[in-house]
Protein backbone atom coordinates (compact mmCIF):
# COMPACT_ATOMS: atom_id res chain seq x y z
CA UNK A 1 0.00 0.00 0.00
CA UNK A 2 1.30 3.37 -1.27
CA UNK A 3 1.84 5.99 1.43
CA UNK A 4 2.98 9.31 1.45
CA UNK A 5 5.59 10.83 3.17
CA UNK A 6 6.97 14.44 4.61
CA UNK A 7 9.83 14.95 6.88
CA UNK A 8 10.86 18.28 8.88
CA UNK A 9 13.23 18.12 11.50
CA UNK A 10 12.90 20.84 14.30
CA UNK A 11 15.57 22.56 16.19
CA UNK A 12 14.49 22.03 19.93
CA UNK A 13 15.63 25.28 20.62
CA UNK A 14 12.84 26.83 19.49
CA UNK A 15 10.66 25.39 21.84
CA UNK A 16 9.72 26.99 25.07
CA UNK A 17 10.64 25.43 27.90
CA UNK A 18 11.28 28.22 30.74
CA UNK A 19 9.38 30.43 33.04
CA UNK A 20 11.20 33.42 30.66
CA UNK A 21 9.83 32.26 27.69
CA UNK A 22 6.47 32.34 26.30
CA UNK A 23 4.47 29.69 25.95
CA UNK A 24 3.70 29.36 21.93
CA UNK A 25 3.97 25.93 21.19
CA UNK A 26 0.50 26.75 19.46
CA UNK A 27 2.22 28.90 16.68
CA UNK A 28 5.21 26.00 16.13
CA UNK A 29 2.18 23.89 15.67
CA UNK A 30 0.72 26.58 13.13
CA UNK A 31 4.43 26.38 11.22
CA UNK A 32 4.25 22.94 11.07
CA UNK A 33 0.97 22.52 9.63
CA UNK A 34 1.94 25.12 7.31
CA UNK A 35 4.99 23.55 6.03
CA UNK A 36 2.68 20.40 5.68
CA UNK A 37 0.12 21.91 3.40
CA UNK A 38 2.60 23.69 1.50
CA UNK A 39 4.71 20.78 0.67
CA UNK A 40 2.24 17.98 -0.01
CA UNK A 41 2.85 17.84 -3.61
CA UNK A 42 6.28 17.23 -2.31
CA UNK A 43 5.77 14.21 -0.16
CA UNK A 44 8.04 11.06 -0.82
CA UNK A 45 5.80 7.82 -2.00
CA UNK A 46 6.39 4.60 0.36
CA UNK A 47 5.18 1.24 -0.40
CA UNK A 48 4.10 -0.07 3.05
CA UNK A 49 4.19 -3.77 3.20
CA UNK A 50 0.34 -4.78 3.81
CA UNK A 51 1.84 -8.05 5.55
CA UNK A 52 4.09 -5.79 8.06
CA UNK A 53 0.90 -4.15 9.08
CA UNK A 54 0.12 -7.00 11.17
CA UNK A 55 3.30 -7.49 12.75
CA UNK A 56 3.48 -4.01 13.82
CA UNK A 57 -0.22 -3.88 15.55
CA UNK A 58 1.68 -6.15 18.02
CA UNK A 59 2.98 -2.98 19.17
CA UNK A 60 -0.13 -0.89 19.13
CA UNK A 61 -2.00 -0.26 22.45
CA UNK A 62 -5.18 -1.97 21.59
CA UNK A 63 -6.35 -5.60 20.75
CA UNK A 64 -7.52 -5.16 17.07
CA UNK A 65 -7.01 -7.87 14.28
CA UNK A 66 -7.38 -7.73 10.72
CA UNK A 67 -5.40 -4.73 10.75
CA UNK A 68 -4.43 -4.84 6.53
CA UNK A 69 -7.86 -4.74 6.04
CA UNK A 70 -8.88 -1.81 8.06
CA UNK A 71 -5.88 0.65 7.22
CA UNK A 72 -6.50 0.15 3.39
CA UNK A 73 -10.38 0.89 4.09
CA UNK A 74 -9.11 3.85 5.92
CA UNK A 75 -7.01 5.15 2.95
CA UNK A 76 -9.85 4.68 0.53
CA UNK A 77 -12.40 6.36 2.80
CA UNK A 78 -14.82 3.27 1.98
CA UNK A 79 -17.68 3.02 4.36
CA UNK A 80 -18.98 6.05 2.67
CA UNK A 81 -20.24 8.37 5.65
CA UNK A 82 -18.55 6.13 8.99
CA UNK A 83 -16.13 6.95 9.88
CA UNK A 84 -13.42 4.98 12.33
CA UNK A 85 -13.77 5.19 16.01
CA UNK A 86 -10.75 7.77 17.64
CA UNK A 87 -9.32 4.43 19.30
CA UNK A 88 -9.03 2.63 15.93
CA UNK A 89 -7.62 5.14 14.28
CA UNK A 90 -4.96 6.15 17.27
CA UNK A 91 -4.35 2.39 16.41
CA UNK A 92 -3.81 2.86 12.75
CA UNK A 93 -1.47 5.74 13.42
CA UNK A 94 0.41 3.82 15.85
CA UNK A 95 0.80 1.09 13.79
CA UNK A 96 1.47 2.60 10.06
CA UNK A 97 4.20 4.47 11.97
CA UNK A 98 6.09 1.52 13.51
CA UNK A 99 5.65 -0.50 9.84
CA UNK A 100 7.23 2.98 8.49
CA UNK A 101 10.24 2.64 10.95
CA UNK A 102 10.66 -0.78 10.41
CA UNK A 103 10.79 -0.33 6.52
CA UNK A 104 12.34 3.41 5.91
CA UNK A 105 14.85 2.90 8.91
CA UNK A 106 14.94 -1.51 9.00
CA UNK A 107 14.33 -1.10 12.71
CA UNK A 108 13.34 -4.72 13.70
CA UNK A 109 10.03 -4.71 15.17
CA UNK A 110 11.21 -6.06 18.61
CA UNK A 111 13.33 -3.29 19.20
CA UNK A 112 10.51 -1.04 19.14
CA UNK A 113 9.05 -0.23 22.45
CA UNK A 114 5.90 0.78 22.83
CA UNK A 115 4.98 3.37 25.91
CA UNK A 116 1.39 3.71 25.21
CA UNK A 117 -0.76 1.43 27.55
CA UNK A 118 1.01 3.79 30.20
CA UNK A 119 0.43 7.07 28.53
CA UNK A 120 -1.62 8.12 31.45
CA UNK A 121 1.35 8.69 33.19
CA UNK A 122 1.73 11.97 31.62
CA UNK A 123 5.50 11.93 31.18
CA UNK A 124 6.40 9.06 28.19
CA UNK A 125 5.46 8.76 25.00
CA UNK A 126 4.19 6.21 22.98
CA UNK A 127 7.04 4.72 21.77
CA UNK A 128 11.05 4.70 22.38
CA UNK A 129 13.66 3.95 20.07
CA UNK A 130 17.60 3.46 20.32
CA UNK A 131 19.40 5.24 17.79
CA UNK A 132 22.06 3.16 18.12
CA UNK A 133 20.49 0.06 15.91
CA UNK A 134 19.44 1.86 13.04
CA UNK A 135 22.40 3.15 10.79
CA UNK A 136 19.77 4.15 8.49
CA UNK A 137 18.29 6.14 11.56
CA UNK A 138 21.86 7.51 12.53
CA UNK A 139 22.13 9.02 9.05
CA UNK A 140 18.80 10.96 9.42
CA UNK A 141 19.34 12.15 12.58
CA UNK A 142 23.09 13.30 12.26
CA UNK A 143 24.10 11.06 15.37
CA UNK A 144 24.83 7.57 16.69
CA UNK A 145 23.12 7.63 20.01
CA UNK A 146 20.58 8.53 22.05
CA UNK A 147 17.12 7.67 22.25
CA UNK A 148 13.82 8.42 20.02
CA UNK A 149 10.79 9.32 21.79
CA UNK A 150 7.71 8.47 19.51
CA UNK A 151 4.36 10.38 19.46
CA UNK A 152 1.65 9.39 17.53
CA UNK A 153 -1.37 11.59 15.90
CA UNK A 154 -4.15 11.03 13.51
CA UNK A 155 -6.86 12.27 12.14
CA UNK A 156 -9.34 10.96 8.84
CA UNK A 157 -11.06 14.20 8.39
CA UNK A 158 -8.13 16.58 7.80
CA UNK A 159 -9.23 19.39 10.42
CA UNK A 160 -6.19 22.16 10.95
CA UNK A 161 -7.71 23.95 13.88
CA UNK A 162 -8.43 20.58 15.82
CA UNK A 163 -4.78 19.69 14.76
CA UNK A 164 -3.41 22.52 15.71
CA UNK A 165 -4.34 21.17 19.37
CA UNK A 166 -3.38 17.88 19.22
CA UNK A 167 0.17 18.90 17.57
CA UNK A 168 0.75 21.61 20.94
CA UNK A 169 -0.44 19.08 23.05
CA UNK A 170 1.50 16.25 21.52
CA UNK A 171 4.86 18.29 21.66
CA UNK A 172 4.75 19.12 25.36
CA UNK A 173 4.36 15.79 26.16
CA UNK A 174 7.28 14.67 23.66
CA UNK A 175 9.29 17.65 25.37
CA UNK A 176 8.64 16.17 29.14
CA UNK A 177 10.04 12.92 28.08
CA UNK A 178 13.15 14.19 25.39
CA UNK A 179 14.37 17.15 26.67
CA UNK A 180 17.14 18.18 26.58
CA UNK A 181 19.74 16.22 24.98
CA UNK A 182 17.42 13.28 23.03
CA UNK A 183 15.14 13.14 19.94
CA UNK A 184 11.70 13.26 19.08
CA UNK A 185 9.37 12.35 16.35
CA UNK A 186 6.22 13.44 15.96
CA UNK A 187 4.15 10.91 13.63
CA UNK A 188 1.04 12.69 12.56
CA UNK A 189 -0.81 10.38 10.38
CA UNK A 190 -3.31 12.34 8.41
CA UNK A 191 -5.86 11.26 5.49
CA UNK A 192 -5.66 13.94 3.06
CA UNK A 193 -6.91 14.84 -0.23
CA UNK A 194 -8.09 11.05 -0.75
CA UNK A 195 -3.76 9.91 0.56
CA UNK A 196 -2.61 8.68 3.79
CA UNK A 197 0.55 11.10 4.82
CA UNK A 198 2.67 10.31 7.44
CA UNK A 199 4.39 13.48 8.36
CA UNK A 200 7.41 13.13 10.39
CA UNK A 201 8.72 15.79 12.55
CA UNK A 202 11.87 15.21 13.98
CA UNK A 203 12.39 17.01 17.15
CA UNK A 204 16.80 17.58 17.51
CA UNK A 205 18.72 18.49 20.79
CA UNK B 1 18.73 -1.84 31.07
CA UNK B 2 18.28 -5.46 30.65
CA UNK B 3 14.07 -4.94 31.37
CA UNK B 4 14.20 -2.50 28.00
CA UNK B 5 15.52 -5.05 25.63
CA UNK B 6 13.19 -7.56 26.81
CA UNK B 7 9.58 -5.65 27.29
CA UNK B 8 8.46 -5.83 23.70
CA UNK B 9 9.58 -10.26 24.00
CA UNK B 10 6.50 -10.34 26.54
CA UNK B 11 4.11 -9.12 24.23
CA UNK B 12 5.09 -11.45 21.61
CA UNK B 13 4.82 -14.38 23.68
CA UNK B 14 1.42 -12.85 25.07
CA UNK B 15 0.52 -12.63 21.08
CA UNK B 16 1.23 -16.57 20.72
CA UNK B 17 -0.23 -16.79 23.98
CA UNK B 18 2.56 -17.95 25.91
CA UNK B 19 0.85 -15.81 29.16
CA UNK B 20 3.61 -17.49 31.27
CA UNK B 21 6.78 -16.58 29.96
CA UNK B 22 5.24 -13.34 29.03
CA UNK B 23 4.59 -12.80 32.98
CA UNK B 24 7.73 -14.11 33.38
CA UNK B 25 9.57 -11.44 31.53
CA UNK B 26 7.08 -8.42 33.26
CA UNK B 27 8.18 -10.05 37.18
CA UNK B 28 11.93 -9.65 36.13
CA UNK B 29 11.47 -6.31 35.07
CA UNK B 30 8.66 -5.04 37.30
CA UNK B 31 11.82 -6.81 39.70
CA UNK B 32 14.79 -4.54 38.25
CA UNK B 33 12.60 -1.28 38.24
CA UNK B 34 10.43 -1.39 41.41
CA UNK B 35 13.11 1.42 42.66
CA UNK B 36 11.43 3.93 39.88
CA UNK B 37 8.12 3.76 42.49
CA UNK B 38 9.88 6.64 44.45
CA UNK B 39 10.93 8.62 41.46
CA UNK B 40 7.24 8.32 40.42
CA UNK B 41 5.62 10.14 43.71
CA UNK B 42 8.86 12.73 42.85
CA UNK B 43 7.56 13.26 39.22
CA UNK B 44 3.67 13.49 40.61
CA UNK B 45 4.62 16.17 43.02
CA UNK B 46 6.73 17.90 40.53
CA UNK B 47 3.88 17.99 37.73
CA UNK B 48 0.86 18.97 40.63
CA UNK B 49 3.06 22.51 40.96
CA UNK B 50 4.05 23.65 37.95
CA UNK B 51 2.06 26.72 36.38
CA UNK B 52 2.04 25.34 33.07
CA UNK B 53 2.54 22.35 31.14
CA UNK B 54 5.48 23.44 28.97
CA UNK B 55 7.49 24.14 32.13
CA UNK B 56 7.49 20.53 33.61
CA UNK B 57 10.11 19.13 31.09
CA UNK B 58 13.07 22.14 32.23
CA UNK B 59 11.35 21.57 36.42
CA UNK B 60 11.86 17.70 35.76
CA UNK B 61 15.58 18.41 34.80
CA UNK B 62 16.36 20.66 37.71
CA UNK B 63 15.24 18.05 40.14
CA UNK B 64 17.58 15.63 38.19
CA UNK B 65 15.06 13.93 36.81
CA UNK B 66 16.55 13.05 33.10
CA UNK B 67 14.91 11.14 30.47
CA UNK B 68 16.37 7.74 31.26
CA UNK B 69 14.54 7.92 34.76
CA UNK B 70 11.13 8.36 32.94
CA UNK B 71 11.68 5.80 30.99
CA UNK B 72 12.45 3.81 33.92
CA UNK B 73 9.28 4.87 35.96
CA UNK B 74 7.22 4.09 32.45
CA UNK B 75 8.95 0.60 32.34
CA UNK B 76 8.11 -0.04 35.92
CA UNK B 77 4.39 1.25 35.18
CA UNK B 78 4.16 -1.09 32.15
CA UNK B 79 5.38 -4.42 33.65
CA UNK B 80 3.06 -4.14 36.47
CA UNK B 81 0.41 -3.88 33.88
CA UNK B 82 1.67 -6.60 32.08
CA UNK B 83 1.72 -8.75 35.47
CA UNK B 84 -2.31 -7.79 36.69
CA UNK B 85 -3.42 -8.00 32.82
CA UNK B 86 -1.98 -11.08 31.74
CA UNK B 87 -4.82 -13.79 32.23
CA UNK B 88 -3.26 -16.82 32.86
CA UNK B 89 -5.56 -19.00 30.64
CA UNK B 90 -4.34 -22.60 30.29
CA UNK B 91 -1.43 -22.14 28.39
CA UNK B 92 -2.34 -22.98 24.59
CA UNK B 93 0.30 -22.10 22.74
CA UNK B 94 2.35 -25.64 21.35
CA UNK B 95 5.68 -26.15 20.10
CA UNK B 96 7.40 -27.85 17.52
CA UNK B 97 11.54 -27.49 16.72
CA UNK B 98 11.72 -24.43 18.38
CA UNK B 99 8.66 -22.92 17.05
CA UNK B 100 6.28 -22.21 19.51
CA UNK B 101 2.92 -21.11 17.99
CA UNK B 102 -1.12 -20.85 18.96
CA UNK B 103 -3.62 -21.52 16.35
CA UNK B 104 -7.22 -19.23 16.21
CA UNK B 105 -9.78 -21.07 14.48
CA UNK B 106 -11.97 -18.58 12.65
CA UNK B 107 -14.24 -21.25 10.76
CA UNK B 108 -13.84 -20.18 7.17
CA UNK B 109 -10.16 -20.01 7.98
CA UNK B 110 -7.33 -20.88 10.97
CA UNK B 111 -4.65 -18.29 11.71
CA UNK B 112 -1.56 -19.64 13.14
CA UNK B 113 0.87 -16.89 14.85
CA UNK B 114 4.09 -17.91 15.86
CA UNK B 115 7.57 -17.21 17.40
CA UNK B 116 10.78 -19.00 16.70
CA UNK B 117 12.78 -18.00 19.75
CA UNK B 118 16.12 -19.57 18.18
CA UNK B 119 15.29 -18.35 14.18
CA UNK B 120 18.25 -15.53 14.22
CA UNK B 121 16.55 -12.91 11.92
CA UNK B 122 14.21 -14.94 9.32
CA UNK B 123 14.23 -11.01 7.18
CA UNK B 124 10.32 -10.38 6.13
CA UNK B 125 8.61 -12.11 3.12
CA UNK B 126 5.40 -13.84 2.02
CA UNK B 127 5.42 -17.45 0.64
CA UNK B 128 2.54 -19.57 -0.33
CA UNK B 129 1.84 -22.92 1.30
CA UNK B 130 0.74 -24.81 -1.27
CA UNK B 131 0.01 -28.15 0.84
CA UNK B 132 -2.99 -26.36 2.89
CA UNK B 133 -3.91 -23.62 0.40
CA UNK B 134 -2.70 -20.79 2.47
CA UNK B 135 -0.13 -18.54 3.05
CA UNK B 136 2.53 -17.52 5.47
CA UNK B 137 4.40 -13.97 6.03
CA UNK B 138 7.10 -13.72 8.47
CA UNK B 139 9.39 -10.47 10.02
CA UNK B 140 12.53 -11.12 12.49
CA UNK B 141 11.48 -14.58 14.45
CA UNK B 142 7.68 -13.63 14.43
CA UNK B 143 5.66 -15.73 11.89
CA UNK B 144 2.18 -15.01 10.94
CA UNK B 145 -0.47 -17.98 8.29
CA UNK B 146 -3.88 -17.76 7.12
CA UNK B 147 -4.90 -21.49 6.43
CA UNK B 148 -7.94 -22.23 4.36
CA UNK B 149 -8.05 -26.23 3.96
CA UNK B 150 -6.40 -29.34 5.06
CA UNK B 151 -4.92 -29.75 8.52
CA UNK B 152 -2.96 -27.44 10.66
CA UNK B 153 0.10 -30.30 11.63
CA UNK B 154 0.45 -30.43 7.36
CA UNK B 155 0.76 -26.18 7.62
CA UNK B 156 3.33 -26.74 10.58
CA UNK B 157 5.14 -28.67 8.68
CA UNK B 158 5.51 -26.67 5.36
CA UNK B 159 6.20 -23.26 8.02
CA UNK B 160 9.05 -25.26 9.51
CA UNK B 161 10.24 -26.35 6.19
CA UNK B 162 10.02 -22.76 4.99
CA UNK B 163 12.05 -21.18 8.42
CA UNK B 164 14.21 -24.08 7.86
CA UNK B 165 14.88 -23.09 4.68
CA UNK B 166 15.54 -18.99 5.68
CA UNK B 167 18.54 -20.22 7.87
Amino acid sequence: MRIKTLTLKLDSDILPHSKNEVDDYDIISEYLLQVFEDNVDYAEDIDINEPSLIFASILSSRMIEGIPESVVSYKLGKWGSKLYSGDVAGNIAEIITYALLHQRYSIPFDKIIPLRPVKYLGIITDGIVDISISKRLQEELDTNKGLLFINTRSSMIYNHSAMLRRISTSLKNLEVARYQDNYGLLSLVLRYSGEIYDYLVFVKP
Amino acid sequence: MACIDNITKSLFLGWIMDIREAKKIGEECYNELKDARALKRKIYDIRRNIEYDYLLAEELRNAGIMSTDIVSVALMEFSKRILNNAELVKDEFKEKEGLKYTVIDVGYKKIIRGYCENCKDLGDGIVTLSSVNGVLIFSGKLIYAEVFSGSINKAIDEILKNIMRKL
